[in-house]
């Protein structure tokens, strides 16, 4: 879109239509996009981790980092 | 009263108001120990919530240039230049998405406030530590002279006063509150710097769309004169798709590698901060690029005739706005300019008082210490760097000026691939981390003067590549990181 001859464009509301589709169109998309991935795909988590030096929070500790680790995907 | 002098009160209403948050920030950080104080002296005590955490990563991320340069570039090449400009949306997610919870975590397991101390827990290695503060304090002072300069002469473009009373009148301002008031000043008034450089940005954009008739005569008027101005690739493809390619990995990696920016990732409350951060920085950041680089764009409907792009958004403001507006609007870039500067401040700061002095001298303890002591100090440390800065900014040296135009690449040469690779890759170690350095620096500097042929790609790529390339090699010379560290880091599992 928009690789045309810019006498043929479409406008849409005043704009060029790839620019329209693009920006003001594409710009609240990855928002909502991004909230759907941060709202799915992320965990919250205690940040603190006193007992990692402990032998009693090895465990709990793994399991931070492990979910940390998932968080990261994107 | 004069227009000049209408135009100065909103911006002066806005520096007092910065320094009240100074004073108040001050008030709160009541912590007695000196290690208590240095915790939230440089990361405000690990208190940010999802709103300041967002604010701060995109008013320490945007400067003079996403309000001045960027827009004066879109007046140059329309459209196109906006459409680019928007790749900068994802950036708060993709800083703090890379780095997450893990550089949290660690960065508080490690008792860590600079990138530096995240670096010194991680490789173990005075060299690295001692390379990437001096790396931090070069460019840093570079780049805040930069600004500094950049938001006086704008000051100057839009009120008439001499190029000194805006110097001094937002000099002295960051430099003050940014004293007093430390981390949690710096990023109480970037979130209001965000709001303002929102506002900002509105009234320029509603003003220019208004004056040209509505947004269709203004597209028109950009048709008129010259269809590329409307097209996604620019007049006679000027914007070359190898160069849009190049930005998105400057933007998407390189943001990575500005520690006043990595910084804050350290520094929020609990993961729903985070998480609440990425959404609102999102839509912010986005909202923000939008309309400043779409007003540089329609402006050229208005004012076809300008000598140079950096103009446009000046000239506009002069031409559209009443004195009071063009005060509010003055304010945005002045805001995005303080918050930049006020950052790199801290940081700075933070290398000499704590990365050297504390960790050198006084062997890493810093309750050898009286609090006191260390609070006059840091605050003075703070003062006097910004002092230097300011006065450099009167007559700017040539040779400063010049390191600033390889400030931000030489700052992603230097940090992106140590805190990246530091904090997901095992086998990383000091000797790969000094040869990525070393490589990145050199070799970014080298192409940034030698200017080969690269089919308009940007510099900042090859230094990239090459650094990663040093990094992975360097790493497997030398020895693997020993089992503590590792088992820091990737708790027990080995």
């Amino acid at each position: 879109m928009g690789d045309g001859d810019p006498e043929q464009y479409a406008y849409v509301f005043g704009m060029p239509e790839w620019f329209f589709y693009s920006c003001i169109v594409g710009y609240p998309v990855i928002t909502i996009l991004l909230w759907g991935i941060v709202r799915f795909f992320f965990k919250e988590m205690p940040l603190d981790d006193e007992v990692s030096d402990d032998e009693l929070g090895t465990a709990e500790s793994e399991q931070h980092i492990a979910d940390s680790n998932k968080g990261n995907i994107a | 009263m004069s227009d000049a002098l209408i135009t100065i009160i909103p911006v002066v209403l806005y520096l007092a108001l910065s320094f009240a948050v100074a004073l108040w920030a001050r008030k709160k950080a009541s912590s007695k120990s000196s290690q208590g104080f240095m915790e939230d002296y440089f990361i405000g005590g690990r208190s940010m919530g999802g709103f300041v955490l967002a604010m701060t990563i995109i008013a320490s991320y945007t400067s003079a240039s996403s309000f001045v340069g960027g827009p004066g570039v879109a007046y140059r090449y329309g459209l196109s230049w906006v459409f680019l400009a928007m790749i900068q949306v994802p950036t708060t997610f993709l800083t703090l998405g890379v780095l997450g919870k893990r550089f949290a975590i660690i960065a508080r397991k490690t008792n860590s406030m600079t990138i530096t101390d995240f670096l010194r827990a991680r490789y173990k290695s005075d060299a690295v530590v001692i390379l990437c503060s001096v790396a931090l304090l070069v460019f840093f002072m570079a780049a805040m002279l930069a600004q500094f300069i950049g938001g006086a002469r704008l000051f100057q473009a839009v009120t008439g006063y001499p190029y000194i009373v805006g110097l001094v009148l937002f000099g002295i301002t960051v430099v003050l509150y940014t004293a007093v008031g430390g981390f949690r000043a710096v990023v109480i008034t970037d979130a209001i710097q965000g709001i303002i450089m929102v506002v900002a940005v509105v009234v320029i954009l509603l003003a220019i769309i208004n004056a040209g008739g509505g947004m269709e005569q203004c597209i028109t008027a950009l048709k008129d004169i010259d269809p590329g101005l409307i097209t996604p690739t620019g007049p006679k493809n000027a914007v070359p798709q190898p160069f849009t390619m190049s930005l998105w990995i400057l933007v998407g990696l390189g943001i990575l590698g500005l520690p006043q920016t990595t910084q804050r990732c350290m520094g929020y409350k609990n993961s729903r901060a985070m998480h609440d951060a990425m959404i609102i920085g999102t839509l912010i950041i986005g909202f923000i690029i939008l309309c400043a680089h779409l007003s540089g764009a329609l402006g050229r409907a208005i004012l076809p005739d300008l000598p140079a792009g950096d103009l446009a958004m000046p000239s506009l403001i002069m031409e559209l706005l009443s004195p009071f507006w063009a005060g509010v609007f003055i304010a945005g870039p002045l805001a995005a300019i303080m918050s930049t500067v006020d950052s790199m401040l801290l940081l700075v700061s933070a290398a000499i008082i704590k990365d050297l002095y504390v960790h050198y001298r006084l062997k890493g303890d810093a309750s050898l210490m009286p609090s006191v002591s260390i609070q006059r100090m840091s605050l003075m440390s703070t003062a006097v760097i910004g002092l230097i800065v300011f006065f450099a900014a009167i007559q700017p040296p040539d040779l400063l000026v010049w390191i600033n135009l390889f400030a931000f690449g030489g700052l992603e040469a230097v940090f992106l691939w140590p805190i990246l690779l530091g904090l997901y890759w095992k086998r990383a170690n000091a000797t790969g981390a000094m040869a990525s350095i070393l490589f990145g620096v050199v070799s970014f500097i080298t192409i940034s003067i030698m200017k080969p042929a690269m089919g308009g790609v940007h510099a900042i790529v090859p230094t990239t590549l090459i650094a990663l390339c040093a990094f992975v090699v360097g790493s497997y010379v030398g020895r693997a990181p020993n089992d503590k560290v590792i088992a820091l880091f990737w708790g027990e599992q080995r």
